[in-house]
């Protein structure tokens, strides 16, 4: 659900030009690491996940509105929030071939997801080494990733088009041509001007961010607690039938 | 609709646009994206995707599969429109056919473009990390996804989801991604060690043909 789920064509090109370059920045540090580190073994275990949040989009979900899973924080917890990037990425990217999303919006699409990929494995790591209780951490390390990556991603969407009028109009609404105009007419007509000014601003085109707020809360907060839910119920399993997979939660005493 | 879906019409389809090299169409979507985000003019965006959906009439693609998947990021425009104030028709019909447009030349792009040709034009561009990635992602997703097809029908033929089960069902299917996740994990390892044996040196080449 914290997906930007903006097709092309509606945010500026400065917002999604800055999502590139953000990227580029992380793949940059992103590559460092698996250099580094040597890494290159985790190549096949990435393009899985990255395969796998692509398919588990058609499991489907008994809910009345089309829902799908992206299982971001699952892949933050398998993978840590490094290698997370490089599926997310991938995941994206392919997608955006196939019009989901969008291909200009791939930037910032993977910087929200990933951002909910690491504030999901720093949660859980938190929560289960404190706690020990392995739903109960998986529950709250996805429910608080979505909101916070949701909240960012309404906020890129804010960001880009507040100044939608202006972006749809450049001919008819453009500030300063407006300003223009009122600096030549006279004292006279400078009354009717601000009224005729402010009665424009009623009906200019605007994003009505606490509607877009609402629907994508409405949409969202279901969403939430069956994306938690399942991330839940999943690395429960996965605790049950192979823990390894989650060694590096362990607490030092059980390892 | 499923990539695999997808890949079946970009790899078996026998259109005059299959035959084109998979840079030019590369190059001819970031002009039409170019285009379609520089035009303020919704005639001229009208007349973009007249074209776009004549060209698709005489391509000899499957139209309903192919509609069907261009349609798809409308649901999403909805949202946005229904977040405006004093929205006009005009302003309405520019957004939704800016993104028909580039829906419909990124659809035209995957349905005669099989993912492999597109991976091997981007890899002049992209570094070798990228495209190694993706090129293993492609290879998983046909991999696992028999296994997932398996796995859902297991689950239809034992009783399935329920709406008027809500936990239950929830459970089930966490069970069930839970399985497919440690088994696509096993297949990592299983294709990583293959792909050892055969040489692999954590770059991809691709053949000329």
């Amino acid at each position: 659900m914290s997906h930007i789920h903006i097709p092309d064509g509606i945010l500026p090109l400065w917002l999604w030009v800055l999502g590139y370059i953000l990227i580029g920045i992380c793949f940059i540090f992103g590559a460092f690491y698996i250099k580094k580190f040597q890494k290159q073994s985790k190549f096949p275990l990435i393009s899985i996940m990255a395969a796998l949040m692509i398919l588990t989009m058609s499991v489907p979900i008994p809910f009345p509105v089309p829902y799908h899973i992206n299982l971001a924080v699952l892949a933050g917890i398998i993978l840590g929030p490094i290698l997370s990037f490089f599926a997310i990425l991938t995941s994206n990217l392919l997608l955006a071939f196939t019009a989901h999303g969008g291909i200009t919006v791939v930037g910032l699409n993977t910087l929200v997801i990933t951002t909910e990929a690491a504030i999901g494995y720093f949660i859980f790591n938190f929560f289960y080494k404190k706690t020990d209780k392995i739903f109960f951490s998986a529950f709250t390390a996805t429910f608080l990733a979505l909101i916070i990556s949701t909240f960012l991603a309404i906020g890129i969407v804010y960001a880009g088009t507040h100044n939608f009028s202006a972006l749809a109009h450049h001919h008819c609404c453009h500030n300063e041509g407006h300003q223009e105009k009122i600096n030549i007419h006279n004292e006279k007509h400078l009354e009717s001007e601000l009224i005729e000014h402010h009665e424009h601003q009623d009906t200019e085109e605007k994003f009505n961010i606490k509607r877009f707020f609402a629907l994508m809360f409405m949409f969202g907060f279901i969403g939430w607690i069956l994306e938690a839910s399942l991330t839940g119920f999943i690395v429960s399993y996965i605790k049950k039938v192979k823990p390894d997979i989650l060694y590096k939660f362990q607490k030092e005493n059980e390892k | 609709m499923k990539i695999a879906d997808l890949d079946y019409y970009a790899t078996f389809g026998n259109t005059f646009l299959h035959k084109i090299p998979a840079k030019y169409k590369l190059i001819d979507a970031a002009i039409i994206l170019a285009a379609v985000l520089y035009a303020k003019n919704v005639y001229s965006l009208a007349i973009m995707y007249f074209l776009l959906i004549t060209y698709l009439v005489f391509s000899g693609l499957p139209r309903r599969n192919f509609l069907k998947a261009s349609l798809y990021p409308l649901i999403f425009t909805a949202i946005f429109l229904f977040s405006m104030e004093n929205l006009t028709y005009l302003t309405a019909f520019k957004v939704i056919l800016r993104v028909l447009c580039i829906s419909t030349t990124f659809i035209f792009l995957i349905f005669t473009t099989p993912y492999i040709q597109i991976f091997r034009a981007l890899s002049a561009i992209l570094p070798d990390i990228m495209i190694n990635i993706l090129f293993n992602t492609y290879r998983s997703l046909f991999i696992i996804n028999n296994t997932l097809d398996n796995l859902l029908t297991t689950m239809r033929l034992r009783g399935g989801i329920s709406i008027f089960r809500p936990v239950h069902s929830l459970s089930t299917i966490g069970n069930l991604v839970g399985f497919f996740v440690i088994k696509s994990i096993e297949t990592s390892e299983k294709m990583y060690e293959g792909l050892k044996l055969r040489g692999y040196s954590n770059k991809v080449f691709f053949s000329r043909d």
